[in-house]
């Protein structure tokens, strides 16, 4: 796979220009040699997988990192950018999915917060809110400059972010994956306004995980996997397969493929689950034995299927059964008691009480097994069978005491892993139980996940990382905006279709724009 | 959670040898220190800040705080004092001001819990609602008529022995409150909510139910210190109890629980509540006038949280620099022992947010 | 890509009307007190046609005056997102000192001891700023220890005296007496006081940024704004405040003692809270903690004019703090989904019109 000649694209001088940019985070390398130029009125797209690499770029030009090698130019000059003002004065400046924001303040007052305009040693108001609403007027936004930002949608948030970059002059504006948190109606008013800042000689950075937005937007494209620059190119000389191609790449060996399993009766059947304000008419079997891998982006809606089957979210709609029998699942102990586990997503977070050592984070949910009269735990079965499903998980410690928060993230998911474990659950859902840990720890669970579908154990695998899901699965449910839009069995996936399935609309009428209509 | 308890140890060391501080200079103010009636009288007087502050202990390890226990003291107080006055036996009383404890403190408890009100705002409000309460209830009188075997509970002593009754109360109370908080479920539950509420809740613990149970509780205590403290005194009044939530709260700070929730012990409380009872008892026969005793029981409280500020400082920063060494450290749980720096890096990370 | 122009006009007539009505909703808060008050002193005259008298009510303005200073300090400490429990305990303090210097100099200046009462008070505001902006000490923990150092000192410093008016020289006590226009001298001072720190919070930066660390700490620290010299500030003014409101104190009741301005943090955290600030920081005016501190006036003269059980009022102050707490949080919850749904149902029919012209 060759790139393409950049010099090619674009006589227009680039604004900023990354050369050689390497990172490393400890012995890991997460970007290798980018190259990467933003134009005066152009859009550059990246793309890329999870972990390809995007957000460190967006760090470095937002000043968060500093590049271990490499150079940045600016109009042709070297530059450093430490933090985020000294980002600010180069005139670059970062669009985050959430923007910082004042919510109280109005949506003048934080374009303007700290530089109000002042006439005779006061604020001017008047003059403030003019002046805010020309610049919104400038990108064709409606928005009433008194309204607390706290009334805002995120997309409106983020447009509110975009004109006080504007205020401050920005030239470069990298945009972080902005609409994989708003709809696709917020989505397409989003691009209008880019097409607008292009007008106006500002460069852009766009960041998505959505292919069709990807293309339809840039002007250039660059795609990356694993911390390399895999292609740049117009974005007329790539179309949606061959997109997906770069960014799946060739397909690497499976770490620890599923071994066969004998996949028994139906343990559990959800019919038109509906809630968490998006999920639609969620309908699924799950099978003993059998491994489903839910596969979508971030905000598709896996993770809150999950939640919702774990007593999180009560659903607002639809029917689950468990063994055929109807289950009201209302709280986490309701999902326990029908035999259900969740490994939840964020391990810092949801997961794991840090300041607890392996034994108390792992015993947490079944303690009650190990209390005698008067609620009184009994001590030495708990830090028993908790070094026992230590050494099983294969935690890497030095004992059941350590405070989980000096274990490595790979131990931490072990020990997390060991906790949903111990209730003995029949069914148990897993939402990226391999993210941010190596690649050996990664083999590890992956075995471990493998073993206990063999016992005959019904398994959700959520992830986004295409390998995980093909090669532990028997059947992939994709999702996209809160519904499951495909199927495939391990039979017939195929990754190009998976994530084409995932991150692009298809014919649905809103996003059939101008770019998804290139062939 | 060992080396954390081995942190924790070094505090009480430290709370032990101020203990011992207080007694040497309680000694060296007046020879009367070291008789058997002063540290009885000295340990009466305080009991009902040490009831209260047993509760307070739990609420505090959960990250949330009851400002409201001197009203709600003052209330309970007030309830028994109009009972005592329409004639009705004290031994009905008692329980009926345990009640009125419990359902002041499901007031606050509904509206942490279920309102989703922060509690200090919460107790903000009922500080002055309770105590409004009690001043409704009992307006300026003062009811001292409690009959004698009552008085005792206050501030008589068990048998010949210098002991007071209300010791054994707290005593009693004190076991159980300890071997909640670290021998059971409940409270593994209690310092899960302190250090990550959503992880509690992902692993199946009730934590809206938790903290109503807990506020609930600090009202009952209340209560049970109300009647000690009308014991004591031998009379109720609305006033009963103003500013306790402050020696309450230095105390469980002094005793080592972190204001933010999630760490600190009973026994470092119990020694802090002697610690401040002896300080108080040694100025007070220095001839330091009460009020002018806050302003030592307000320094402490200062004292201790600057200390723990500055020490989260250094840890947080030393954090910081120690990262890259974290990875160092690796033993094998499989019959592999600690290593060396192992202990270092533990240390350079429970500080961590 | 197709930009239309008739589109976004016809939602700023409906947006605009919709983000009115939640522009009002929030203005309601100082409107609505206006009405409150109003209503009070109707149904108080109603029933005692007394206060209405003018020297009733110029007790009743006077009593307001007090409670008003405080409160302005303490509306700008809980905008920007912390409180201060200390201030009745920095109010005794610095009238004492302020009386005990004034005592036995019949011809003592005036403005000396007004300068000495602010110091005490900033002095007094400092120690708070320290611990909590500087040591990061729980506003709440951290001022409940200085409440209690402050007022000790103060009783220590008293050792039980009590400095009577007897002692004071009269031209302290005229300071109370003074009419401009008709109007006591105080009331014209808090007015003052009101509208300098109302147009301050509203026309400073310095006032904006207070609004905006109430808001958002994390943002404002992103945007640049200086979470120490903030909160110093709120806090050192706070106790400023404080100082000078005890200097009045000893000239309004002539008598001083260690253990005045007993209830006046509860009271003055309620009227700042009934006035419309928000206690999660970040929103509420500054005036409208001077229109509580009224409203609060006019309510303890009405329950004594009402012969009401005075006995009543702390729980009247603790219900007006739970009350209106919980009132204004399910009102904002409810006009932020109100108005969230409203925006999302227009995108989504601007956007749908315009893929429609697209086609």
């Amino acid at each position: 796979m060759s790139g393409f000649p950049i010099e090619a694209m674009s006589s227009v001088a680039p604004i900023v220009e990354l050369r050689g940019i390497t990172k490393r985070f400890g012995p890991v390398e997460v970007l290798t040699d980018i190259d990467l130029s933003l134009r005066s009125g152009r859009v550059h797209s990246l793309a890329g997988e999870n972990g390809a690499g995007k957000s460190t770029i967006v760090k470095i030009l937002g000043g968060v990192h500093r590049p271990d090698d490499g150079l940045i130019f600016k109009e042709g000059e070297e530059i450093t950018i430490h933090g985020a003002a000294e980002a600010q004065r180069h005139g670059i400046a970062v669009i985050h999915q959430h923007p910082a924001l004042f919510p109280d303040l109005s949506v003048a007052e934080n374009i303007f917060v700290g530089r109000q305009p002042r006439r005779l040693g006061r604020i001017d108001w008047v003059a403030m809110r003019r002046e805010a609403r020309e610049l919104l007027s400038g990108l064709r936004v409606d928005v009433d400059v008194r309204l607390p930002v706290k009334m805002l949608g995120i997309a409106e948030r983020q447009t509110v972010e975009i004109v006080k970059a504007l205020s401050l002059r920005a030239r470069v504006l990298v945009m972080d994956e902005p609409t994989s948190a708003i709809s696709r109606e917020e989505a397409v008013r989003l691009f209008e306004i880019v097409e607008t800042l292009k007008q106006q000689g500002v460069a852009i950075l766009f960041i998505s995980h959505f292919i069709d937005e990807i293309l339809r937007l840039g002007d250039d494209v660059t795609i990356l996997r694993s911390g390399r620059r895999v292609v740049t190119s117009s974005a007329a000389e790539l179309t949606l397969e061959s997109t997906v191609r770069h960014m799946v790449g060739r397909t690497p060996e499976a770490l620890f493929p599923k071994e066969a399993a004998a996949i028994g009766e139906p343990v559990v059947e959800v019919r038109g689950l509906a809630g968490c304000g998006f999920v639609e008419d969620v309908s699924f079997t799950l099978r003993a034995g059998e491994i489903v891998g839910f596969f979508g982006l971030v905000g598709a809606g896996r993770s809150e299927v999950a939640q919702m089957l774990f007593g999180i979210e009560p659903p607002d709609r639809g029917e689950v059964r468990v063994d055929g029998g109807r289950a009201r699942i209302r709280s986490p102990r309701d999902a326990m008691r029908l035999g259900i586990s969740l490994l939840p997503e964020d391990r810092h977070q949801q997961g794991l009480v840090l300041e607890f050592p392996i034994r108390a984070n792992a015993t947490l949910p079944i303690l009650r097994r190990f209390t005698r009269w008067l609620g009184l735990v009994d001590r030495t079965r708990e830090a028993e069978i908790a070094g026992d499903y230590a050494k099983r998980m294969r935690v890497v410690a030095t004992g059941i005491e350590q405070l989980v928060n000096a274990l490595s993230g790979g131990n931490q998911q072990k020990v997390l892993l060991a906790k949903w474990l111990m209730p003995s659950p029949r069914i148990l859902i897993l939402d990226q139980p391999t993210r941010g840990i190596d690649v050996g720890a990664k083999a590890e669970i992956h075995r471990i996940i493998s073993q206990l579908a063999g016992q005959g154990m019904a398994i959700v695998l959520i992830s986004d990382d295409v390998p995980d899901v093909t090669a532990m699965a028997d059947r992939i449910l994709v999702f996209r905006s809160g519904r499951i839009v495909a199927e495939f069995s391990r039979a017939t996936v195929d990754r190009g279709s998976m994530v084409l399935a995932a991150s692009h609309a298809g014919p649905d009428p809103v996003a059939a724009g101008p770019g998804a209509g290139r062939p | 959670m060992k080396r954390v308890r081995e942190y924790v140890a070094r505090w009480e060391a430290l709370l032990l040898v101020f203990l011992i501080g207080t007694f040497v200079f309680g000694a060296g103010v007046s020879r009367y220190f070291w008789t058997a009636s002063n540290i009885s009288i000295a340990t009466a007087s305080f009991m009902p800040v040490a009831i209260v502050a047993l509760a307070m202990t739990l609420i505090i390890v959960t990250g949330e705080i009851d400002i409201s226990v001197g009203s709600i003291v003052g209330l309970c107080a007030a309830c028994l004092g109009v009972c005592l006055e329409r004639g009705l036996p004290i031994g009905a009383a008692m329980p009926l001001s345990l009640v009125v404890g419990a359902l002041a403190g499901l007031g606050n408890g509904v509206m942490v819990a279920y309102v989703g009100l922060p509690s200090l705002v919460v107790t903000i409000g009922t500080l002055a609602l309770y105590r409004g309460l009690a001043q409704i209830v009992l307006r300026e009188r003062g009811v001292s008529d409690f009959p004698e075997w009552y008085q005792n509970i206050g501030f008589g002593t068990i048998g010949g022995s210098p002991v007071p009754w209300s010791s054994l109360i707290f005593a009693v109370l004190a076991i159980g409150f300890a071997v909640f908080l670290h021998a059971t479920r409940g409270g593994r539950a209690l310092y899960a909510i302190g250090n990550n509420r959503e992880a509690a809740r992902f692993s199946g613990i009730a934590v809206k139910r938790g903290l109503l149970g807990l506020f609930v509780t600090s009202g009952v205590m209340c209560s049970v210190a109300a009647i000690v403290l009308t014991a004591y005194l031998a009379s109720a009044r609305s006033d009963t109890a103003s500013g306790l939530e402050l020696q309450v709260i230095t105390a469980v700070v002094l005793g080592g629980v972190d204001i933010f929730g999630g760490s600190g012990t009973m026994v470092g409380v119990v020694i802090a509540l002697f610690v401040l009872a002896f300080v108080q008892n040694s100025l007070g026969l220095a001839g330091v006038t009460p009020e002018a005793q806050q302003i030592a029981t307000g320094g402490v409280l200062i004292a201790t949280l600057s200390v723990f500020g500055a020490a989260r400082f250094v840890r947080a920063h030393g954090a910081a620099r120690g990262r890259f060494r974290r990875r160092r450290p690796r033993a094998l749980a499989t019959g592999g022992r600690p290593s060396g720096g192992g202990e270092e890096s533990v240390k350079a990370h429970a500080g961590r947010e | 890509m197709i930009t239309s122009s008739e589109t976004p006009t016809r939602s700023r007539q409906s947006g605009g009307a919709w983000g009115g009505f939640a522009d009002r909703i929030l203005r309601v808060r100082e409107l609505g007190l206006v009405v409150v008050l109003l209503l009070i002193c109707t149904i108080v005259t109603a029933r005692a046609p007394r206060f209405l008298d003018g020297p009733n009510l110029e007790q009743v303005a006077l009593s307001a005056t007090l409670v008003c200073i405080v409160a302005l300090g303490q509306a700008l400490v809980i905008i920007a997102r912390q409180i201060d429990l200390s201030v009745g305990a920095i109010v005794a303090m610095s009238a004492f000192v302020t009386a005990s210097w004034l005592e036995g100099r019949p011809d003592g200046g005036i403005l000396t001891a007004f300068l000495i009462g602010c110091g005490v008070g900033a002095a007094l505001g400092t120690g708070n700023a320290l611990l909590v902006a500087v040591a990061r000490i729980p506003a709440v923990v951290a001022t409940l220890g200085t409440l209690a150092i402050y007022r000790g000192a103060a009783i220590v410093i008293a050792r039980g005296r009590q400095i009577s008016a007897t002692v004071l020289p009269e031209s302290y006590q005229e300071v109370a007496q003074l009419h401009i226009a008709g109007v006591p001298l105080l009331v014209w001072l808090a007015l003052l006081l009101t509208l300098f720190f109302s147009w301050m919070a509203r026309y400073t930066r310095l006032g904006r940024n207070l609004y905006a660390l109430g808001s958002s700490p994390q943002s404002a620290r992103v945007a640049g704004i200086s979470e120490t010299r903030g909160i110093a500030f709120v806090f050192i003014l706070s106790g400023l405040l404080c100082g000078f409101v005890g200097v009045l104190w000893g000239a309004r009741f002539g008598t001083v003692d260690a253990v005045i301005a007993r209830g006046l943090n509860l009271e003055v955290i309620s009227a700042v809270v009934v006035g419309g600030v928000s206690i999660f920081g970040g929103s509420g005016s500054v005036y409208g903690a001077a229109l509580g501190a009224v409203i609060f006036a006019v309510l303890q003269n009405g329950v004594q004019l009402l012969r009401i059980n005075q006995f009543w009022l702390d729980a009247v102050v603790g219900m007006a703090i739970l009350g209106t707490v919980v009132f204004y949080m399910l009102l904002a919850r409810r006009v932020e989904r109100a108005e969230r749904e409203w925006r999302r149902l227009a995108t989504l029919g601007r956007t749908g019109l315009r893929v429609a012209a697209d086609r």
